[in-house]
């Protein structure tokens, strides 16, 4: 029995011997095989080829394999990366980015606390810079730097010991600096407030100079009043009254150079008056 | 051979391991060959579409997922396509698929015409190239390939009753084209 005839199955046995039109099924099919029944080829050269073809996917599956899982596992570590770029100690994706930083997939610590004193020496520059001529927008620039070494702070508290001492002096310079722009800034501002001050004193001296017993009462009537804003441009040919003083004030830090600018435009008889209310 | 035997070959033989993708081979070849001569007739025309459907196969058997007909059904699919392009290239007509669909228990649907002096085993041959697609395949399946029940339902993507069915009304075709006292030789 040849190997057809053990997988021909159901026909050769399944029908009734003594089923006349079933067994005449059974010889076709008997007689169909036959018929059917060829002699193999020697098939070594493409059996040989066929293994080496599977053979050659191996070489390459390995790759290619490799490729789906491996832009999945970069695109995990990105995500990663970029989610835990913030993370602080005690949060739980801090771990995640002391490893990502250890391996250089995320900003390490030494280089976040490079980059915030970068940001605070930058800031602290800029105070001293604008400390005597923009002491307000000076300080605004003291805080931030402060914040920015706050913060470097912090995270230098994270590194080794050299590390840390080396960035501690860093931050206790600029501290230092930011403190002494701070300061000029204050000092900036104070000697400013005093002079506002010297000037209201003034200014306000004149219109209390309404009871001056030089009679100008009128002129320090309108004095009070005129003081707001150097009107002086206003007093061209001004009466030379105490009007023309107010002008003076309105303009000047001080009294004197206030008087003088309104002098100068008051042809002088703003001049007269500004001394005239700074007397009074 | 099983089917989690196959399955087991196969997945290794997809991965390039050479003795798994050999033992497919020998399993096989002889089958698509005998499937290929049933149709072509054996000899050279055979053994090109044995050969070309093997080299498709090893191209495409890292895409191959065991899905409904599983692997037979994806080997003879590949080599029914290949016989079809072969005996387009040589001008031959494909193989009766417009022929005759059976309708009667008795000659099954089959023409007057179809009864014809059967002498030797290739006129018998040709007989199956009158049948409907289904029943010749089947029995191309079963009597050329030898494909077993199990291994032709899954070849043909049907479960093996269905197979045993279709078998049957084959046989019957065949015997209706047979003058009679021809099968009981």
């Amino acid at each position: 029995m040849n190997e057809h005839e053990k997988k021909r199955g159901g026909l050769g046995r399944t029908p009734a011997q003594d089923d006349p039109q079933a067994q005449e099924l059974a010889d076709l099919a008997r007689r169909l095989e036959a018929a059917l029944e060829v002699d193999v080829p020697d098939a070594r050269g493409d059996k040989a080829l066929f293994v080496a073809g599977a053979a050659a996917r191996s070489r390459r599956s390995p790759w290619s394999a490799a490729l789906v899982p491996a832009t999945a596992a970069v695109a995990v570590l990105i995500a990663l990366a970029v989610v835990s770029r913030s993370a602080l100690p005690g949060q739980t994706l801090y771990p995640v980015r002391k490893v990502l930083g250890g391996v250089g997939l995320a900003p390490s610590t030494a280089r976040e606390v490079r980059e915030l004193l970068d940001d605070a020496e930058r800031l602290v520059a800029a105070a001293e810079g604008a400390a005597t001529s923009a002491p307000s927008d000076a300080q605004e620039l003291v805080l931030e730097a402060q914040v920015s070494l706050k913060e470097a702070d912090r995270l230098a508290g994270e590194l080794d010991g050299r590390q840390e001492e080396a960035f501690e002096r860093e931050i206790e310079a600029l501290e230092e600096r930011a403190d002494e722009a701070e300061d000029v800034a204050d000092d900036t501002l104070d000697e400013r407030e005093e002079a506002e001050d010297r000037d209201e004193d003034s200014s306000g001296r004149g219109p209390g100079g309404g009871d001056d017993s030089s009679g100008s009462g009128s002129g320090g009537d309108d004095d009070s009043s005129g003081s707001g804003s150097g009107g002086g441009d206003d007093d061209s040919g001004g009466s030379g009254s105490g009007d023309d003083d107010s002008s003076g004030p309105g303009s000047g830090d001080d009294d004197s150079s206030g008087s003088g600018s309104g002098g100068d435009d008051d042809s002088g008889g703003s001049g007269s008056g500004g001394d005239n209310s700074g007397k009074g | 051979m099983e089917e989690a035997q196959l399955r087991v070959l196969v997945r290794k033989a997809s991965r390039g391991d050479e003795d798994s993708a050999a033992r497919l081979f020998d399993e096989y070849y002889p089958r698509v060959y005998r499937y290929a001569a049933a149709r072509l007739g054996a000899g050279p025309s055979a053994e090109d579409a044995a050969s070309e459907t093997f080299a498709k196969v090893v191209r495409e058997l890292g895409r191959f997922k065991w899905r409904g007909a599983g692997f037979e059904g994806w080997l003879f699919r590949i080599a029914r396509n290949v016989i079809v392009d072969m005996q387009r290239r040589s001008g031959r007509e494909a193989l009766t698929d417009e022929s005759i669909e059976p309708s009667e228990a008795s000659r099954e649907g089959l023409p007057e015409d179809a009864v014809v002096d059967v002498e030797t085993a290739g006129e018998l041959r040709t007989l199956l190239d009158r049948l409907p697609p289904e029943q010749r395949e089947v029995l191309l399946l079963r009597f050329g390939a030898g494909l077993d029940t199990n291994e032709t339902g899954r070849a043909m993507d049907k479960n093996a009753n269905a197979i045993r069915q279709l078998q049957l009304r084959a046989l019957r075709n065949v015997r209706a084209m047979l003058p009679e006292g021809v099968t009981g030789s």
